[in-house]
């Protein structure tokens, strides 16, 4: 007969008659991750990458930083409101603790 | 490894220790099982001199000391101001009541698969009816190995196995940590001679009573005649001193498994820690849509919820709320905010845990009158009940406002389960 011990992953597996799910409570507006590419003169993006669509960035119309819960996982992301050559609105960040970049509306 | 230290002699099995059909209890014992468990997966606080802090709200007094703690001078009852003050390198666990729930759980069904008689007495004591089970388990002591090999070592759980509930939980508690203890019957009388009276299942004053009357060890309440026993201290003063002899009663020899409850438990992970009662809520929310949406719960009402959440940093808070009337899906969450109104989660809930008991047919209930029946969206029902039947769940959602003025876009919104 096995026997399970407590660091089992079948640990906490519930009686035969009893049910227990988990489920993640899904969040609205999640960051997507894209790749940038090159560097403007001011030092921001000079594109941004989609898929395998790079889009050149014409203007940036606005920037603010985010820092948060320095106390628990950190959370530092440098927005960029961006104008695209077609002429479309994005917001772009760059998370500063993990060097990466996504887009989230704002 | 466990080892027992029983008897043995050549040629000596089950049958010759507890002959006929004597029961065989065993006791399992986890003695601190609220710090034991918040050990867990902290091996290197092993050892140290540990206190039990107070549950969130309470008075800051320890709550129960290791036996590292008590050997420096702390004790229970002790404010945690003393403690550290006495001890500077005490180290203080939050409880953690969901996580030894979940625990206590996962010990019941690991000794459940060794014998379908285990009765969960109270927290970190187990009895489990060994009786007729020689040739599936072994000798007494053999049993007893099992049992102890069932439980995490780190829990420093204990064994005793004797004819009786109360001699077994004796041969436990004097049980080295990982060691069994196995009382033959010819020897329990002997064996509890010694014991303090204090240890009998008997009421305080009564227990106060004994000492007063100079009976400080169970062999010196088993010298005297039943009758005066009996006149002194009455019907329970008669139990013990059965007890006291080594006999048992229907009681002592007597392991009542639980019941067979259907729980149906969701949990479900939050999309950021939070302290609001907001996110709390929608958590809740999506549990009781979740759980009520289930098949078999369709036109079920329950009478008891248990709410938990698990808080940053291995805390938890729990509530256990029998309802005042069986409540199905409609009123649920109506029900639960209102008995949760005075809420305040001691920190940051990462994940709520609804479980549902309880469970019975939706009572039936004066209809309300036609023509002031609420007005539902009928072709959305359908929609949403065909959607059902072909994926198995509703995909259709709702977004819900979780931290509306939160920096952090994802925070804001999110997708909660619908049920119209």
């Amino acid at each position: 007969m096995a026997l399970r011990r407590i660091d089992d992953p079948a640990w906490g597996t519930p009686a035969a008659d009893d049910v227990t799910t988990t489920r993640q409570l899904r969040s609205l507006n999640v960051p997507r991750g894209i790749q940038v590419a090159g560097r403007r003169p001011d030092g921001h993006p000079a594109a941004i990458i989609e898929g395998r669509t790079a889009r050149r960035i014409t203007a940036v119309t606005d920037e603010w930083w985010v820092e948060d819960e320095w106390w628990r996982a950190p959370i530092s992301r440098h927005y960029l409101e961006v104008q695209l050559v077609d002429g479309t609105i994005r917001t772009i960040y760059h998370d500063t603790v993990a060097d990466t970049w996504h887009k989230q509306a704002y | 490894m466990a080892r027992a230290t029983a008897p043995t002699f050549p040629g000596m099995i089950a049958s010759d220790a507890f002959p006929g059909r004597r029961p065989v209890i065993a006791c399992v014992l986890v003695p601190h099982f609220p710090l034991r468990v918040a050990l867990l997966g902290q091996a290197e606080l092993d050892g140290l001199p540990l206190v039990l802090g107070p549950l969130p709200g309470g008075r800051p007094v320890v709550a129960d000391a290791s036996p590292e703690a008590v050997a420096r001078g702390i004790r229970t009852g002790m404010t945690l101001r003393e403690a550290m003050a006495m001890v500077p390198e005490v180290v203080v666990a939050d409880p953690n009541p969901a996580r030894e729930r979940d625990v206590a759980e996962a010990i019941l069904g690991s000794l459940s698969e060794l014998s379908p008689l285990v009765e969960a007495d109270r927290p970190g004591r187990w009895y489990v009816d060994l009786t007729g089970s020689a040739r599936l388990l072994g000798s007494p002591p053999r049993a007893a190995e099992r049992l102890l090999a069932a439980i995490p070592a780190s829990l420093r759980p204990r064994a005793g196995v004797a004819p009786g509930r109360f001699a077994a939980w004796v041969a436990a508690r004097k049980s080295p940590p990982g060691r069994s203890r196995v009382v033959f019957p010819d020897d329990v009388a002997s064996f509890l001679a010694p014991e303090p009276s204090t240890a009998l299942p008997v009421p305080a004053d009564m227990a106060d009573l004994m000492i007063r009357l100079g009976l400080k060890t169970l062999g010196q309440l088993a010298d005297l005649a039943p009758g005066a026993v009996t006149a002194r201290l009455g019907t329970a003063g008669g139990r013990a001193w059965l007890l006291a002899t080594g006999r048992s009663d229907a009681a002592d020899t007597t392991v009542r498994p639980r019941p067979e409850i259907l729980t149906i438990t969701e949990r479900v992970d939050l999309p950021a820690p939070s302290t609001g009662r907001e996110m709390f809520f929608l958590g809740v929310d999506e549990g009781i849509t979740r759980a009520f949406g289930r098949p078999d719960m369709r036109d079920r009402h329950v009478r008891q919820v248990s709410i938990s959440a698990a808080i940053e940093d291995g805390r938890s808070w729990d509530r256990l709320l029998t309802l005042r009337e069986p409540t199905g899906y409609e009123r649920m969450g109506e029900v639960l905010r209102q008995r949760l109104g005075d809420l305040a989660l001691p920190g940051p809930a990462e994940q709520v845990t609804l479980s549902l008991t309880g469970i019975i047919t939706a009572p039936a209930r004066q209809e309300i009158l036609p023509g002031v029946r609420r007005r539902r969206p009928r072709p959305l029902v359908e929609a949403v009940q065909q959607l059902k039947q072909r994926y198995g769940t509703s995909p259709v959602y709702r977004i819900a406002e979780v931290e509306p003025w939160s920096r952090i876009p994802e925070r804001r919104h999110a997708l909660v389960s619908y049920e119209p």
